[in-house]
């Protein structure tokens, strides 16, 4: 099974849990399943069922984005973190 | 933490030479400063609908300095403050500032905003911002040299608190003005 890293300002809607253990075959199945165990973690997703904005996602620690819809197996690792960004006011 | 004129001049370097791009980076509570990726014209082109800034008028960290980030809030020197230039506009904390920062109307990380206003490839000033009530306030201005000239309060009785390496906390008031 998958493990999903929590990030460090989330961790307070786990319990203090940073790591948690769920069954998904996608990085989407994953996250729904550990919204279930932790219902609050569902500020992870928007209205329209997507990832909310304020944050990213990776497999194993790579550089490259993850997407909801991204294979996981067995022993990878989702990590969740919070997004920073931001944009200049228009001139 | 430690907000003077070395942190602040490593700062206003990482910011000028990102021009006319946004650049952005990270403070931690000992004043160590981390240069951070600007992967906006990487995510611009990728996903233009979803991304539609680029890096000339937005900034997003790669995902390794957002790792960097989160870990560090549990580690004995977290980051306290995120910053970002802005290039020809003054230092404002524009409205998708906002927004980005914000999760459900709460801040999505415990850190100060700081604002650079780069003009044509020189820093003219920066300006300091802290979540207050349910808003951000400006904390702390300084100019060029990274000296303090404004040294706000805002939320009088409710001032914000940084982190510190001991785990005490500080309010913004002793924290940005050194």
């Amino acid at each position: 099974m998958p493990v999903i890293r929590i990030p460090a300002v989330l961790s307070t809607r786990t319990g203090g849990q940073t790591t948690v253990t769920v069954e998904g075959t996608t990085v989407r199945e994953a996250l729904e399943g550990v919204c279930r165990q932790f219902p609050d973690l569902g500020v992870l997703f928007g209205d329209d069922g997507g990832l909310r904005s304020g944050f990213l996602l990776g497999v194993n620690f790579n550089e490259e984005l993850a997407t909801l819809s991204d294979p996981v197996a067995a022993g990878d690792t989702i990590v969740v973190v919070a997004a920073v960004a931001g944009g200049r006011p228009a001139r | 933490m430690t907000l003077g004129p070395a942190t602040l001049a490593e700062v206003f370097a990482h910011c000028a030479a990102a021009y006319p791009d946004e650049a952005c980076g990270l403070v931690r509570a000992s004043g160590l400063v981390r240069g951070c990726r600007n992967v906006q014209n990487e995510l611009h082109a990728r996903d233009p609908e979803r991304f539609p800034r680029q890096a000339h008028n937005g900034y997003a960290f790669c995902f390794a300095d957002a790792l960097f980030l989160d870990a560090s809030l549990t580690s004995d020197d977290p980051v306290a403050v995120v910053f970002h230039s802005h290039p020809d506009v003054g230092a404002y904390l524009s409205d998708e500032d906002v927004r980005a920062a914000l999760v459900d109307g709460r801040p999505a990380l415990p850190v100060h905003q700081l604002v650079v206003s780069v003009l044509e490839g020189v820093v003219a000033e920066a300006r300091l911002f802290a979540f207050v009530g349910d808003t951000f306030a400006e904390a702390g201005r300084f100019d060029s040299s990274g000296a303090c000239i404004v040294r706000a309060s805002p939320g009088a009785g409710r001032e914000p608190t940084v982190r510190q390496v001991d785990g005490a906390e500080r309010t913004s008031e002793e924290a940005q003005c050194r």
